[in-house]
This record gives structure tokens, C-alpha cells and sequence, in this order.
């Protein structure tokens, strides 16, 4: 990297060999206007309006497609160059309707900004302007192009960041460019519409007002509107957002671009997701069961209701006798209420947020000892590995942002992806994407490792393996021949080979699991195959490398910060270890581990736990065994749900307390990286309903305990200190890149080869199909997706996936209903056929309220199994 | 399947010839023209499944060469040039001649299938103004007189 100096505007500036001149002038604070141009994109030159004058070259220049050389002497505003510029405007008027009054884009229009600045006063034309006829009785030519976005072709000014970016960065197929000219138009291929996963942000890169969302398009003027900071809470990206409100009410959400984060795209589920906040379903009171019915009532009644149970049961079973369940979607500040509530006030450690699994697992303890739980790896990491091999994840669909990296990635250095998936997912098309046979990840990747160390593929210097520990590994791991491993999970010996050797031939490799290896009932054996992969192949750490154990919760990390487990207290020390955190309240809190779901569900059972606060979550429709959680729940004698809506669980409580989201206080999110991330308020809390610290603030004032918070930043400034090291640290001087917590244990090399097994799952042989589920299209999780009217604009209506030739032979065409049972429970649906679904997979989206998948699911049965008959 | 299997396999032989695979587009869409005498979004579809593009590449790209004909056309495709040097010559008067004579508006196609009349760019060939191009042949310095003539061979041949 040369440094070179060159003059700009009579400025001497000194730059890095490379950038083009409008990068230095941007960079040195020098306005340039764009149109075509996007730091985000590739650079096409086809606007002009950036034209800038160079010393000694005769005609003007595109700064964006010019490199800066030393010596230059440019002039950005000199009236050869503002004349032409004003060409260019007209140019580009020649065909734009000026219809500025009735445009959705005026006020935060740069084709407006750019006329009022350089405008001039006259057409030189008198030809009609080019008008793309919708409909003949209207002068607004609207065409909807897809369930959000609505085009108005007059105003385009052809400057295609829209299909370059759909084509570029999402590497989607559904807009283009069509004709020629003035006649130039933007529309989906034939017969199809724009409705890929970051559609929408094409309407916020359009420089005109020819692309908008049905969602704020004639809805408010911009410039009424009061933006504040948020962030994201759908999935664990945690992009930063811009909420847009009027009156106290929520517009928009828009990309705040936060490079480090999601380099300035969102998906939209976080674009049009907000819209669960105004809701009608919302809670709009506290609710008491009186005569069996729940009744609204005031917060003091709860209050007083609660305290009055909590005394008596506290007094009955001990502090043990009251337990937390809390769901993965609050903010770290109602985390660090909630333990603290009940850990100090209280006195009670059981509480958890790991509500999705069915039994047991050794892994927490053991993987951690590997240092694979966390994960310093960041999200900008992922733009340099070569190779991305994605094990049990729909990344598109669970980590939206993060994917669009992988893709980057690809496109800067012509990473690979490979994907190892029990089910198709939508990152296929950007990759190699292997579909197994369901629960035979561990053979599969072990095989692969062993295949690598057969073929001497590896570094013996480099991953400090001797012979000794790689002839003990072939020799546990016998079992898992090519062959053996071929037949069980039904991918091919010469596909295995060739997946080994990329894997083996890559430099950088970055391993990502997602859901279904988070829900694998052998998550830790998954987890500990791929740590020998990653060793063997010299990718356990260093650059960009690693292996990345992504969750489904959007503050699933938060929940590990701030202590969310019975064993676990703020930035995960053990219970035992309270001393090494300085803080008064933890001086009381006990040093037994308290119950974690599976436990206190069994201590409800056994009437030993008879009070439980469920926060945020709904256990009646997402824990995996339906038919033992309504009847472990209905037993307690006191369940107190805090949730934004009334929830299936919220039905069967003893009181419902109105939640208050995100959007409604201030606070904090941890994202994957670990990076804590501060959000404002945006609007007051809906009708009576309260944040979570707020609620459990106000317990332990009545139980005589003073928090003294009055708002999500006061929270934040007493735990800040706690994560950061920072004792200065508080909500006003957080930096725009957050708080980094790194993993608390890095990655162990030294531990050696694993040992790995398998064992048969328990499961019930009478019924023929898998069952999986995932999220369906622009949705994730339940409850808050599909209460945006734009996100069911895309789908609304949940389906039973099934490979045509399954469909075929039980005579079910797309669209017919189906009962998918067992000995457990059904579900009755229509069926869709899903491409290069495996023959004996069920796939069923698991968002929407008509039905709910943990019917057919049992705690007992590892893999679920079901029966298909038509209806 | 519109297109047969000679056109496929035609197509399919122009992936070597380019460096890149977009570049068999433009030679595609020839081939499908040639056999169907026009193009349409089911042709775009194959094209793509054939040659393993994205479809929206191949219908656009295909959109911006106005002189492949989207929909059906007559047997006769006549395009008669309307720019400068047979603008002067009578070219806009002689395209009202044609489209009055055949009874069509400008694009469309007579009743019997016979003839489509079109305007058309520059056809090269200005020192034998004004011009027209019927399928594969030039008809040259035409006239009324002309137009007539070569409309009665042609209907003649059927």
C-alpha cells in the first residue's frame, strides 16, 4: 500500500494508492453526488453526476471510477464542473415526471437533493416524458411487483442499484432489467415477483421514489418523523436499525449501516418485523384468574397477588419452591433484573432459558472444556475464509445477515460453501449443498476427518498430531469406513472424497452450525466431531477460522451473559465463583445450583417447585413435548406469564402480565460475536404493559428491596462496568461498535483428538418419516413474525413440506390436506412439495398459530417420527 | 419443450466456445429464433434450464434486442426502415402505404398470417433508400409500384 498525495478543492491530501478519487474525497469530508454509485456495490459509472475536473486531463471525469494518482489536482465544484453537472440533471429529467408533491420519496429523495442544489430552472424539451402506463385513469403508474415492493417506472433514473444488488450481494434471481433506453424498465423474470429474503432493501438504496414498500408508502411525511437508534431482535445478527416514528407510533424500520454488524443491509424480517409492536393482539392490561376465568385488573393487584403467593410458597417449599423460565428474545437488562430478582431477592437459582431440549446433556461442561461454545470469530471475520462448510443450518433463513458475508466472502475471494443439511436450505444455489440422511452428521463428519488423515492431507507440524494419537483416532473410529458412512447417510463415496479434500486443500475454513445441529439430540457428539475436523485440518483457530455454534434465540448469547441457567450468574461465572465479581447483591445469592428447565419441570411434577415465572416465552407451543408441558404447567399452583400477547401459555396462567418489547424501553442486545449493543427507547410502552426489568424492579420494591431503576440505561450502567472492564462505562458512552464480551474459555488445542461414538436415537419404529421443523418463508420463531401484516404478505399460512415422490406415493398433490400423527398428537395441513427434499423427511415451517409441531414431539423420543394419511 | 432437440443440442454446444457462460446467451437466443421465429418467456425458461442461468438474465437480455419479435409473427416479417435516409426518401409514407394495404396497424399481423409490418433501424443499406428487409431478404429503392409487385410474388408463393 503506496501513500500518495494529491490536491483536492486547493486541499493537499494524502490517500492510499487504490481509491478511486470520490473514496478520498469522501473520506476527507468533500460532498461528491452519486446516484449509481454505492459504497456497497460494485462501480458501473453510468450516472455521470459525480463528474469531477482534473488538472491537465481534458475532459471531466467520473470520480467514482477514476483512480486517484499522485500529483492530481482536482476540483469537485469549479463552474466547469457545476455546469456539467447541471447537463447531467437534465438529462436525467428529461424523462423523470417531477412529480415531487405526490412522490413517497420526497424529503429523503438525493434526485431532489441533488436538483435543489445544482438545480436549473427550465426544460430545453417539450416532447411529452416517457410514462409507463399501469393504469390509463391514473397519473400514479403504481405497479406492484412483488407482496412489498410497488414500482413506478416514470421515476427510475436507470441507475440499477436495485437488480445490481439483488444480482450482486444476494446473488437472488428475481429482478431485472428489461428493454432498452428511455424505455428501460425494472421488473421480476416472467411470471414471477421480487420476494426474495432482503427484497426490501432495494426501496431503501433507490435513489428516486421508484421503488417503495407497501408498508410506509403515503403513510407519513419524512420529515415529521423522529428517528431513533434500535437493534434488531429477530435473529442473533443484531443489525442496527432505524426506527422512524410519528406521534408515537412506529413507521418504519430502516438500516442504520453499522459496518463491523451488517454492512448496511437488513432482511425483512427486521424491515417489516417491528410491525408486531402496534399489534391489536397486544396485552393491553395485567390479568387475573378469578372463577376460573383471567380478568384485567391493576398492576398493584398482581403485584399484590404475586407477593402474597411468593411469601407463602417461599415459606412452604424454601426459596427453591419459585423458578424462572425466560425466553431468548428479551433484552440483557431484563436478564440481569430477572436473576437478580430471583437469585437475591428471592433466593432462588432455578432458572433457565434452554426450553427447546428434551433431555439432559453432558455438553454444556465438555464443550466448553474445548472452547467451542462461544466463538471469537466476528461477523466481519467471515468475509475472508475460502471455504464455509455449513453443517444442520438454513443460514439464510436463521441468520439472514450473516449469510449475505458468506456470499461476500465468495465474491471477494472466491470462498466455497459447502452445506451439510438434513433439508434443502435457500444457500444452496450459492453453494454445494449435501443432503444426509437424517442423524448421521457424526459418522459423516468423522468419516470426512478420517479420509483427510488416510489420504495424509494434513499437517502433522502445523496441528501437533503425532502418530500415536491419529493411529488411536483410526482406530476408534473404525467404524466409520467410506463405505459404512456412504450407505447410512446416502451421500455418495466420491462425494465424500471430494467434500474431504476441499476441506483438507482450504487455507482459511470457518465451520457454522445452526439449528438442526442445536436441536440434534446429540448437539455435543456433532459439536466434538467437527472439533477433530477442525484440528486435523489446522482450523481451530488463527485467522478467520474456527468453528461457529450459532442458537436460535435472538439474545441467546444475552441469556449466557447474563446468566440465564441455574449454574451460571452475569458474564457466565459459576455460581461458586460469585467472589470474583464485585457487585452487593450477589454477597447473598446461594452457591447450589438451582433447577434447570428439565428439573424444574420435574420438581413441578413433584409439587416441589410450585411457583414459576415465565417471561417471554411460551413453553405450551415451542417445548418439544406438548402433552407433558400443559400438564406439568396446569399442576403449579401459581404461574405467573409475562408475555406481549396472549400466548397459549398466558392462557393457562394464573396472572398474564402486559410485556413490554424492545421497541418500548431502552436497553441492550448480545449478538453471536458477543457484542453487546445498545438500543433507545423508541416509543412509550403499549397501553399499560411494562419491560420485564421494570416488572421484577417493582417485585422487589414491595418485597422491601430497593433496585432503584428508573429505565433500561440505569440497568445498563451498573452491569456495564460488570462486562466491560470499564468502570467509566455507561449507556451515553458506549461506542458505536458496542461492547465485545469475548468467549469465556478460547478454544482449547492442546485437548487432542476426541473421542466420538454413536449410538442408535430413541426413537418409534412404527412411524415411517422424519419430522423436522424450521422457519417458513420470512418468519422466524412464533408469536412475533406473524403479527406483521407485511411478513405475511409473503407467507401466512403454515404447510406440511413433502418430496413430490413421497407426496406422489400417498396420492397428495400440492395444496391437499394431510394428517401428520403419532402416538403423541396430529396436525392436519396442506402439503407442499419442497425440491430435493430427502423422501422420508416431513418438513414443517413451525411459526404460525394454526398449528404447532411439539404435538407430535415427546420427551422421551430423541428423533421425532411420524405417519402421514391423506385427509 | 419448445425448443427440439437439434436446437438443444446446438445450444449446448456453444458452452466451450466462451469463457463465460453468460456469453452463449445472445447465440441461444438466435438458435430459438431460428426455430420459432420469435421468443417468449417459456423460451427464456428453457434457455436457462439449458444453459444454467438465472432466467432473469436471459429474459433480459433478450428484451433489449428489439429485433427479436416476442410473439408470433406472419410468415413474412417485413421491416421497413424508418430512419434518416429513408425517412427522406418516403419511408414514413411508404409504411402507411404497406400497413393500409395489408389492413394492419404497425406490429401486428394479417388475418390470413401471411405478413407482420414493423419499423426497423438502419439496415445498412441507405444508397438504395428506402429499404426494407422481408425475413432473410432486402428489397431495395422501393416504391408503391414496388410494394405492390413484391406483396402479389409473395402471396402468390403463399
Amino acid at each position: 500500500m503506496s501513500e500518495i498525495k494529491l490536491t483536492i478543492n486547493g486541499r493537499e491530501i494524502v490517500a492510499t494508492k487504490g481509491m478511486t478519487i470520490l473514496d478520498v474525497a469522501l473520506e476527507n469530508g468533500i460532498d461528491i453526488p452519486t446516484f449509481c454509485w454505492h459504497p456497497k456495490l460494485k462501480t458501473v459509472g453510468a450516472c455521470r453526476i459525480c463528474l469531477v475536473e482534473i488538472e491537465k486531463w481534458p475532459k471531466l471525469q467520473v470520480s467514482c471510477a477514476t483512480d486517484a494518482t499522485d500529483g492530481m489536482v482536482v476540483f469537485t465544484n469549479s463552474d466547469r464542473v457545476v455546469k456539467a453537472r447541471q447537463g447531467v440533471i437534465e438529462f436525467i429529467l428529461l424523462n423523470h415526471p417531477l412529480d415531487c408533491p405526490t412522490c413517497d420519496k420526497g424529503g429523503e429523495c438525493p434526485l431532489q437533493n441533488v436538483v435543489y442544489k445544482y438545480g436549473i430552472d427550465r426544460a430545453r424539451t417539450i416532447e411529452p416524458r416517457q410514462r409507463f402506463i399501469v393504469n390509463e385513469d391514473s397519473t400514479f403508474d403504481d405497479l406492484p411487483i412483488g407482496p412489498e415492493i410497488i414500482r413506478n417506472q416514470n421515476r427510475c433514473i436507470h441507475c440499477f442499484r436495485c437488480t445490481r444488488m439483488v444480482e450482486e450481494v444476494f446473488e437472488e434471481d428475481d429482478l431485472g432489467s428489461y428493454n432498452r433506453g428511455h424505455i428501460t424498465e425494472i421488473l421480476p423474470p416472467p411470471g414471477r415477483e421480487i420476494r426474495n429474503l432482503y427484497s426490501g432493501n432495494v426501496v431503501e438504496y433507490c435513489p428516486v421514489g421508484a421503488l417503495t414498500n407497501r408498508d410506509f408508502r403515503y403513510k407519513v411525511r419524512v420529515w415529521l418523523t423522529e428517528q431513533k437508534k434500535t437493534i434488531c431482535n429477530f435473529c442473533p445478527d443484531g443489525c442496527n436499525l432505524t426506527a422512524w416514528t410519528f406521534r408515537d407510533k412506529i413507521y418504519r424500520t430502516t438500516s442504520r449501516r453499522n459496518d463491523r454488524v451488517d454492512d448496511g443491509f437488513i432482511c425483512d424480517i427486521g424491515r417489516y418485523g417491528y410491525q408486531f409492536v402496534h399489534h391489536p393482539d397486544r396485552l393491553t392490561s395485567p390479568m387475573i384468574r378469578r372463577g376460573g376465568e383471567l380478568v384485567e385488573c391493576t398492576w398493584d393487584e398482581v403485584y399484590d397477588a404475586i407477593i402474597c403467593k411468593l411469601k407463602s410458597i417461599k415459606e412452604k417449599l424454601g426459596p427453591e419452591g419459585v423458578a424462572s423460565l425466560v425466553g431468548e428474545d428479551c433484552s440483557n437488562e431484563d436478564y440481569y433484573v430477572i436473576g437478580k430478582f430471583l437469585r437475591s431477592v428471592v433466593g432462588s437459582n432455578s432458572i433457565d432459558h434452554r426450553l427447546h431440549r428434551k433431555k439432559k446433556l453432558s455438553y454444556g461442561e465438555d464443550l466448553e472444556k474445548l472452547g467451542i461454545v462461544g466463538t471469537n470469530l466476528t461477523i466481519d471475520d467471515l468475509e475472508s475464509p475460502d471455504l464455509f462448510v455449513i453443517v444442520g443450518s438454513d443460514l439464510h433463513s436463521e441468520n439472514p445477515i450473516s449469510a449475505l458475508r458468506l456470499l461476500k466472502a465468495k465474491r471477494n475471494n472466491d470462498a466455497r460453501l459447502v452445506l451439510i443439511n438434513p433439508v434443502p436450505s435457500r444457500l444452496s444455489r450459492s453453494g454445494t449443498e449435501y443432503i444426509h440422511k437424517c442423524n448421521t452428521e457424526v459418522q459423516l463428519i468423522t468419516c470426512l476427518a478420517r479420509i483427510i488423515v488416510r489420504e495424509k492431507l494434513y499437517n502433522a507440524d502445523e496441528t501437533g498430531l503425532d502418530d500415536r494419537q491419529i493411529e488411536k483416532f483410526l482406530n476408534d473410529t473404525d467404524d466409520f469406513t467410506i463405505e459404512n458412512v456412504s450407505d447410512a447417510s446416502g451421500i455418495s463415496k466420491d462425494d465424500l472424497t471430494l467434500l474431504a479434500r476441499q476441506i483438507a486443500e482450504a487455507k482459511r475454513a470457518v465451520f457454522i452450525t445452526g439449528r438442526h445441529v442445536s436441536l440434534h439430540y446429540r448437539r455435543d457428539m456433532v459439536l466434538t466431531a467437527l472439533f477433530n475436523l477442525a484440528l486435523i485440518t489446522n482450523n481451530l483457530r488463527g485467522d478467520p477460522k474456527g468453528i461457529l455454534a450459532l442458537r436460535i434465540g435472538s439474545n441467546n448469547r444475552g441469556c449466557y451473559l447474563f446468566g440465564m441457567r441455574p449454574d451460571r450468574l452475569p458474564i457466565n461465572r459459576r455460581v461458586d465463583e460469585k467472589d470474583s465479581l464485585s457487585s452487593d447483591w450477589l454477597t447473598g445469592v446461594s452457591d447450589r445450583k438451582g433447577a434447570d428447565t428439565i428439573d424444574i419441570l420435574r420438581q413441578i411434577e413433584e409439587s416441589k417447585v410450585e411457583l414459576t415465572f415465565a417471561v417471554g416465552t411460551d413453553p405450551v407451543t415451542s417445548y418439544p413435548d406438548y402433552n407433558y408441558i400443559c400438564s406439568t404447567l396446569t399442576k403449579l399452583d401459581f404461574l405467573v406469564v409475562a408475555d406481549l400477547y396472549l400466548t397459549e401459555t398466558a392462557k393457562i396462567a394464573d396472572v398474564v402480565l402486559p410485556l413490554s418489547s424492545c421497541m418500548e424501553t431502552s436497553g441492550s442486545f448480545c449478538n453471536w460475536e458477543g457484542r453487546v449493543q445498545i438500543f433507545e427507547q423508541v416509543v412509550n410502552p403499549i397501553s399499560l404493559s411494562r419491560p420485564a426489568w421494570q416488572i421484577f424492579t417493582d417485585l422487589a420494591a414491595r418485597l422491601e428491596v430497593e433496585f432503584g431503576y428508573k429505565s433500561g440505561e440505569d440497568v445498563f450502567n451498573e452491569f456495564a462496568p460488570m462486562i466491560s472492564g470499564d468502570t467509566k462505562l455507561n449507556f451515553r458512552t458506549v461506542p458505536e461498535s458496542g461492547i465485545c464480551v469475548p468467549s469465556a474459555t478460547p478454544v482449547n488445542r492442546s485437548a487432542g483428538l476426541q473421542p466420538v461414538s454413536v449410538r442408535a436415537p430413541e426413537l418409534d419404529q412404527k412411524h415411517e418419516y422424519v419430522l423436522i421443523t424450521g422457519n417458513g418463508d420470512h418468519h422466524i420463531g412464533r408469536n412475533r413474525t406473524t403479527r406483521s401484516e407485511s411478513l405475511n404478505r409473503f407467507q401466512s399460512e403454515p404447510y406440511v413440506g413433502l418430496s413430490e415422490r413421497t407426496a406422489n406415493e400417498l396420492a397428495l398433490s400440492d395444496g391437499d390436506l394431510v394428517k401428520v400423527e403419532n402416538d403423541f398428537g396430529k396436525i392436519v395441513c396442506v402439503v407442499k412439495y419442497i425440491d430435493g427434499l430427502r423422501d422420508d423427511v416431513v418438513w414443517i415451517p413451525d411459526n404460525f398459530p394454526e398449528i404447532s409441531a411439539n404435538v407430535l414431539k415427546n420427551r422421551e423420543i430423541e428423533i421425532d417420527m411420524v405417519s402421514l394419511v391423506k385427509v | 419443450m419448445i425448443l427440439n432437440d437439434e436446437t438443444v443440442k446446438k445450444i449446448k454446444a456453444t458452452v466451450p466456445i466462451y469463457p463465460q457462460r453468460r456469453s452463449c446467451i445472445l447465440p441461444a437466443l438466435t438458435l430459438a429464433y431460428w426455430q420459432e421465429g420469435h421468443l417468449n418467456d417459456d423460451i427464456y425458461r428453457e434457455i436457462s434450464d439449458i444453459l444454467d442461468l438465472k432466467t432473469v438474465d436471459v429474459a433480459s437480455a433478450a428484451s433489449f434486442y428489439t429485433m427479436f419479435p416476442k410473439a408470433p409473427v406472419g410468415k413474412y416479417y417485413i421491416q421497413v426502415c424508418h430512419n434518416i435516409s429513408c425517412a427522406l426518401l418516403g419511408a414514413d409514407s411508404l409504411i402507411d402505404y404497406l400497413a393500409q394495404k395489408l389492413g394492419v396497424k404497425l406490429g401486428e399481423t394479417t388475418e390470413d398470417g401471411l405478413f407482420t409490418v414493423v419499423t426497423v433501424e438502419c439496415l445498412g443499406s441507405c444508397t438504395t433508400a428506402p429499404v426494407m428487409q422481408i425475413n432473410n431478404d432486402y428489397y431495395e429503392n422501393l416504391t408503391r409500384e414496388k410494394v405492390d409487385q413484391i406483396l402479389e410474388d409473395l402471396r402468390k408463393q403463399g
